[in-house]
């Protein structure tokens, strides 16, 4: 049982014409979302098609600088992104935001290729999919914990000038609304991991099951993978949430010496 | 003794008063008045760090705040909002919360303190098991009050705290006001609080004058 269930031409053609009853809907329902629709798909096919034409250069490689330089373009546009869906000012936390996700990334995603798999951080066929997962998933608990941390230091301020005055250092003034922050990033990763397996099978064991694996295997990547990605999300957000904290701040005094 | 000297304010690029002047007694109780918007909470934030300085000095008992004393002096001062601030789920933990930070752990008030305290501010001691969200907007302010007191805190900058309250409340706040031995600067629009301390500052074209006595 080891072939991969490939997909022929025609059945990729056939794919494209499950779009049809799509738009037909949204013409009859007058929802306007023609050209967006075809815009989308138009994008997901090309920036796929590239993706997997690069890949092929990146397996056949191997090279662990090649890896390493992806997974910097992968953090790099995972920063941007964050901060940008966020509403943060992208350019000024850019910087911080990169480092700290780089950092955290590489620390799990290392430790993931040695002590988990056992493999090696040159093996692109490995660390490609497995750091796109990570990083991936853990992207939208990093916009919700970034967001909703500046959202509270804004409408509360009050409470953190209050913890200042009375003597919190800068970390126990801070902590409320860290909790808040990293509560709401990390409640629905608990929430999923308990319902996995019997309100959906998640993607990567469907990925690994069509690839041919026997489904213990798939089963033991994806135990691996949800304790992964819980792993990241969690230490990604407090590292961010400790290089960005400075810029919710802004203690008038305290800055100008 | 507070002592504010030649101080010049500013917020986005726009001069809030410039030139400010004047000194505070200890045990001495002030009201700055002034129409709304012309810096009078700035100066109020100023004096406990929460607002840049541009030009001149605040002195508190011969020591200048800067980064350095900043620490020292907010160990002085009780800062009021217009809405008071609990900052906890429970009455008490709100009352207990500076004790929270490592600085005043050992500072841990006992169980008579805390009852001594709150009888100064008229409040039974039953009120410590409520949640500090089903308190009147007085009886918060009160607390907030109580809560700088059980720090030792002799300095109170208030900012309008009794704009939001009833009749009632409001005398209460300022009946326990004018019992405290503290050192007070007041912003206030409320005539029934101006009338009942003796000194007023005004704020009025970017200078601070005395108007009474």
């Amino acid at each position: 049982m080891n072939h991969a269930v490939e997909l022929s031409y025609s059945g990729i053609a056939a794919v494209y014409l499950l779009l049809l009853p799509v738009l037909l809907l949204s013409m009859r329902y007058r929802l306007g979302i023609v050209r967006d629709t075809l815009w989308a798909v138009a994008r997901m096919s090309v920036q796929l098609l590239l993706v997997g034409l690069y890949l092929r250069y990146v397996f056949q490689w191997n090279s662990l600088w090649v890896n390493l330089l992806w997974v910097l373009v992968m953090t790099a546009v995972a920063a941007w992104t964050t901060l940008r869906q966020a509403k943060l000012p992208a350019r000024i936390m850019f910087p911080a935001a990169f480092a700290a996700l780089t950092g955290s990334f590489l620390a799990v995603l290392f430790y993931f290729i040695f002590l988990i798999t056992g493999k090696n951080a040159s093996d692109a066929a490995l660390l490609i999919p497995i750091g796109g997962m990570l990083l991936g998933n853990s992207l939208r608990g990093n916009v919700v914990v970034l967001e909703r941390f500046f959202r509270q230091m804004r409408d509360n301020r009050a409470e953190y000038e209050l913890r200042l005055l009375y003597g919190a250092n800068r970390n126990e003034a801070l902590l409320p609304f860290m909790q808040i922050a990293l509560r709401a990033g990390i409640s629905p990763q608990i929430a999923s991991m308990a319902t996995l397996g019997i309100v959906s099978l998640p993607g990567m064991m469907t990925g690994q099951l069509l690839g041919g694996s026997t489904p213990m295997t798939a089963i033991q990547y994806q135990i691996a993978i949800m304790i992964g990605i819980f792993a990241i999300d969690m230490i990604s957000t407090a590292l961010l949430l400790e290089v960005l904290a400075r810029y919710a701040e802004r203690n008038e005094m305290e800055k100008g010496e | 003794m507070i002592r504010v000297e030649n101080l010049t304010l500013s917020a986005a690029n726009r001069i809030l008063c410039s030139g400010v002047s004047f000194e505070l007694g200890n045990g001495e109780k002030a009201v700055l008045t002034g129409a709304s918007g012309c810096g009078k909470s700035s100066l109020l934030r100023a004096m406990v760090g929460l607002h840049g300085i541009d030009a001149g000095g605040i002195e508190i008992d011969g020591v200048e705040l800067s980064a350095a004393t900043l620490g020292v002096i907010r160990q002085r001062i009780v800062f009021l909002a217009q809405e008071p601030v609990m900052g906890a789920e429970s009455v008490r933990e709100a009352l207990l919360l500076p004790f929270t930070f490592k600085l005043n752990a050992r500072l841990s008030p006992g169980p008579e303190k805390i009852s001594e305290t709150l009888d100064r501010m008229e409040l039974p001691e039953t009120i410590l098991d409520q949640p500090a969200s089903r308190l009147s907007g007085g009886e918060k302010q009160r607390i907030a009050i109580a809560r700088g007191l059980l720090m030792g805190r002799d300095i109170v900058f208030a900012d309008e705290i009794t704009a939001a309250l009833d009749g009632d409340s409001r005398d209460k706040v300022i009946g326990v006001l004018q019992r405290l031995p503290v050192t007070m600067l007041a912003v206030a629009h409320d005539p029934a609080f101006r009338n009942a301390f003796p000194v007023e500052y005004r704020m009025e074209n970017l200078l601070l004058r005395k108007v009474r006595p």
